[in-house]
């Protein structure tokens, strides 16, 4: 495989993941900077994967390995999201469960 | 014209926008419109077939609902029967039954037929009898208006490949004139969008590597034919659910909610439950209009199982006019019955060894186990011919152990790239599958398209896409030819 090969890809790579990771866990202005940056990046790989000859095939699986953890990301993101949610609303039952003994 | 053609990426758009754009009245008679031009581009020669079927559905329901004549009631719906089903059956089965009846009496040249299938039959003709006999039990009224009820049955993103809508569902929401909602618009481009990564993505690319090995069985290894028969079980969930969100993906934009196909299929503890996160439309259907007027579950246990076994017959060549399908059908009938006569002996051994049928341990071997069921089955489903079928259930269990794992993927013509494409791809779409099941059950959730992200599964479909272009590989949705 190319790709193990050439380190300008790997950083990019590497730079993408770290994106992807900042724009799924950071919020408001920062994660959008993140995510279009990341956009750009996506865009400009191809002409480094066009430098290096890689075959359409590696190519894809280049994106592949960004799509597979953009969606790692998003998942344990929504894992926490749902978590958190369950937990507030045991929260809210609670306190309502006290305020109600108040009574 | 399909889903994954650059037709439909003009098509569709100019579809929605015309739909808010237009007034109230002029919604319905566009979609019409738009329903019969998508089927014209796609197959016009057999256009006269759905309208005929539409036509003769619609007289019968209406009659139907105004006599008060029983015999007339049952003629009417006797009629609409064996004229969508004679159709079905002539244009799907008489090439089939005709050469099996040939080859049993020993027949050199059997009568064939020089038929074209029309697309999308199986699926129309079910919703259409659907309508008949739902008029004809009083469940619903009948649609006084041909051209909308023509609507029922066309409605371009189900008209070739499913869900088969029950009338109760779909006739209210098209008589909706609904406004652009925003909510509707992103969760609707949300499963296009994992629809056409399902489909390019992933079956597409995983089918290279299965033909490899049902199109050459006499080169087929034991460990090929795993590993190939896996794969196409992971191939025809997603090229089937694929489409299923696509068509949910564009009737949701519209704001027209259909049902749901597909409800993690693959995570079944019991082939009973399989069928009930399966093509749910379908085993609905069947359940609804064949298992129950057969007499169900009610009149005894050995009945029951009679029972069972016919709708899984029925269902194998409701999928295809071959003997493999048969065969598919009725191995899913057999593992249904012996499933239920053995449930109480199996949960009494567990309990035997201090175990319930819901401890982990025992739902992940049970899983497992189903997985493994539904596989060997689908190598009937894949597989060519029945021959072939037996000849790579024979490497499997006999002869094809003598090559290893190195050779088996040189066959396949999976390299490192090929494997670690198809591992990623599965694992995201396993991720896919979970997030857009939580974002589908609360609002505001939109991590597969935050921030414009939807852009990396974009890109990612265009570059799974020039791999099949550079291919030479047609991709055509495995459901369309049922």
């Amino acid at each position: 495989m190319i790709l193990f090969k050439t380190p300008l890809v790997l950083c990019m790579l590497a730079l993408i993941l770290a994106l992807h990771f900042l724009s799924v866990f950071m919020r408001g202005l920062m994660s959008k900077a993140c995510a279009y940056v990341n956009i750009a990046l996506h865009i400009l790989l191809i002409l480094p994967l066009l430098r290096y000859e890689f075959s359409i095939e590696e190519a894809t699986l280049v994106y592949m390995i960004s799509l597979f953890f953009y969606t790692l990301f998003a998942y344990v993101a929504s894992k926490l999201e749902k978590n958190g949610k369950l937990s507030a609303r045991d929260g809210d039952i609670k306190k309502l469960g006290e305020s109600e003994d108040a009574v | 014209m399909t889903f994954n053609s650059f037709e439909f990426l003009v098509f569709y758009p100019i579809v929605a926008a015309l739909y808010f754009l237009l007034p109230k009245k002029m919604k319905w008679p566009m979609l019409l419109i738009a329903s019969y031009y998508f089927y014209i581009f796609y197959q016009a020669e057999l256009i006269f077939l759905i309208l005929g079927t539409t036509l003769i559905s619609w007289i019968a329901s209406n009659v139907i609902e105004r006599t008060e004549s029983k015999a007339l009631r049952k003629t009417c719906l006797a009629l609409t029967l064996i004229v969508c089903l004679g159709v079905l059956f002539f244009y799907k089965y008489f090439n089939f039954l005709s050469g099996s009846i040939a080859s049993l009496l020993g027949m050199d040249s059997p009568v064939i037929l020089n038929l074209v299938l029309p697309v999308g039959i199986s699926f129309y003709t079910f919703q259409t009898l659907s309508y008949v006999i739902d008029v004809y039990r009083g469940d619903i009224k009948t649609e006084k208006n041909f051209f909308f009820y023509a609507l029922f049955v066309s409605f371009f993103p189900q008209l070739v490949a499913g869900p088969i809508e029950r009338p109760g569902n779909l006739i209210v929401q098209l008589k909706e004139a609904n406004r652009w909602d925003k909510d509707n618009a992103i969760k609707g481009a949300k499963h296009m969008i994992v629809g056409f990564f399902k489909k390019i993505c992933v079956a597409d690319m995983l089918s290279i590597y299965v033909n490899q090995i049902y199109n050459n069985v006499a080169e087929a290894t034991a460990i090929g034919v795993i590993i190939a028969t896996v794969m196409f079980s992971v191939q025809i969930y997603c090229d089937f659910s694929g489409y299923t969100d696509i068509a949910i993906g564009c009737a949701r934009i519209m704001g027209i909610r259909l049902m749901k196909n597909f409800d993690h299929p693959y995570l079944s503890t019991t082939i009973k439950e399989f069928w009930s996160r399966w093509h749910i439309s379908l085993s609905s259907w069947f359940k609804d209009y064949l298992y129950i007027p057969l007499g169900g579950n009610r009149c005894g246990k050995a009945r029951a199982c009679f029972n069972v076994f016919i709708v899984f017959l029925v269902s194998g060549l409701w999928h295809g006019a071959a003997w493999t399908f048969v065969l598919w059908g009725a191995l899913h009938g057999v593992y249904q019955i012996v499933g239920t006569l053995t449930v109480k002996h199996r949960n009494a051994a567990l309990g035997k060894i201090g175990l319930t049928e819901n401890s982990t341990a025992v739902v992940l071997v049970r899983r497992t186990f189903v997985f493994a069921l539904v596989c060997f089955s689908w190598l009937f489903f894949r597989a060519n011919s029945i021959s072939d079928a037996f000849t790579l259930i024979k490497t499997l269990f006999v002869t094809g152990w003598d090559v290893g794992l190195s050779e088996t993927l040189n066959i396949m013509k999976l390299d490192t790239v090929g494997v670690l494409m198809s591992i990623l791809s599965v694992i995201t779409l396993i991720m896919i599958d979970n997030i857009l099941v939580y974002e589908d059950s609360r609002d505001g959730s939109e991590l597969l398209v935050k921030n414009g992200s939807f852009i990396y599964y974009v890109w990612m479909i265009i570059f799974a896409w020039a791999v099949l272009l550079s291919q030479d590989i047609t991709s055509t949705f495995i459901y369309f030819q049922f």
